[in-house]
């Protein structure tokens, strides 16, 4: 079953572009995310089945794509961390590599929900960033009905331990640590 | 440093193993029931909720439009995808017209490969060989001087000094022999 990306575009391009932008929390990354998840799409969507909505097989593929991305953005702030370990203090070049949230996003509750486990994150980001059903998200994620509503009961009561534990958990201006934001040190 | 954060509720989430653990998924799989129609955004997701609960997902969802309305989606972006999907659906959407003339385009591309490659061919023997003009002919003897030639007597097997020079003593030796066996050593 083909689908049609043009109009699948028209229709889902900016909710899947909302999603990642949430997930990501800068424009520029959502950009590319976006426009993976639809170019992934044009290639592979002769292997949509139908068995799911359009924008669900989308969301399956955006949220592939962007734990890809987490992940490789993980391996270099790891390699980063490792560098500032390793550099003296004076030097406070910032790192082209440096991922930049925009500052709404900073100081939103997403950037706490960022740093949830990848199951709490995603359900959080369907419900209530997307407002997906818990049929439709269990689709997305490929798991019972049941754990979604864990993960999401869960997720939100970790959110709020996490509030509860005072500002330093909130993703405020100041980063908790200098190499994960190295820009904020020039 | 503030927090602009929203702290609702003074009790502790209820743990997994609490009695109220079970009493907050049976309000979800409430809301699951009242929600039960198509994703849309006016539905409130947070019907069923615990309060605290219910205002941390109504502030998910109002920062969550406030970031979608600060940064819109790229249009550029989306008729990029446009243009790529329209690039990968092309082979398949030519019409049997179409197929067969690029067949016949390709046909005649072949052709015209295979005629470059003789041509090349030909002038590459044509190197090697020489042109059938500097071609040496055979010496025809004239007609008028026929005459019987004994075998070996007018074709003697020549024997060159340098591979001569190169053989053993011994060896050189069994040459000789044969070639004195043979009746050609006058010619060395």
């Amino acid at each position: 079953m083909a689908i049609d990306v043009d109009q699948a575009s028209r229709e889902y391009f900016a909710r899947i572009h909302r999603a990642a932008l949430v997930l990501t929390g800068n424009p520029w990354d959502a950009d590319d995310l976006a426009q993976e998840t639809f170019l992934v799409l044009a290639s592979s969507g002769q292997g949509f089945e139908g068995r799911s909505s359009t924008y669900t097989y989308l969301y399956g593929i955006l949220l592939n794509l962007e734990r890809r991305h987490r992940r490789r953005a993980g391996m270099r702030k790891r390699k980063l961390r490792v560098l500032w370990d390793n550099e003296p203090r004076q030097r406070t070049v910032p790192a082209a590599e440096t991922p930049i949230e925009v500052s709404e996003w900073k100081s939103s509750l997403w950037a706490v929900v960022a740093r949830l486990p990848d199951g709490q994150r995603q359900a959080l980001v369907l419900r209530f960033s997307e407002h997906l059903r818990y049929d439709e998200i269990a689709e997305v994620l490929g798991c019972p009905v049941g754990t979604v509503k864990s993960r999401i009961f869960n997720g939100l009561a970790t959110l709020r331990e996490m509030l509860g534990e005072g500002s330093s958990h909130a993703a405020g201006d100041v980063p908790r640590h200098a190499w994960e934001d190295l820009t904020h040190v020039i | 440093m503030s927090s602009r954060f929203k702290l609702f509720g003074a009790s502790a989430p209820p743990a997994a193993d609490d009695p109220r653990h079970d009493q907050v998924l049976r309000l979800m799989a409430d809301d699951i029931a009242q929600s039960d129609d198509a994703a849309d955004a006016d539905v409130d997701l947070t019907v069923g909720l615990p309060p605290e609960f219910a205002n941390l997902a109504a502030q998910l969802m109002g920062e969550s439009n406030q970031l979608a309305a600060a940064y819109p989606a790229d249009g550029a972006r989306r008729a990029t995808v446009v243009a790529a999907s329209v690039d990968q659906r092309e082979p398949a959407e030519d019409s049997p017209a179409d197929t067969g003339q690029r067949f016949s385009q390709l046909g005649s591309v072949r052709r015209w490969t295979s005629a470059a490659a003789a041509v090349v061919i030909a002038a590459g023997l044509w190197a090697v060989m020489g042109s059938p003009g500097n071609q040496r002919q055979p010496v025809q003897p004239p007609p008028t001087t026929a005459r019987v030639i004994e075998p070996a007597a007018a074709q003697p097997p020549a024997v060159h000094a340098v591979i001569f020079s190169e053989l053993s003593g011994a060896e050189q030796e069994g040459l000789l022999d044969l070639l004195s066996e043979s009746g050609s050593i006058g010619s060395i």
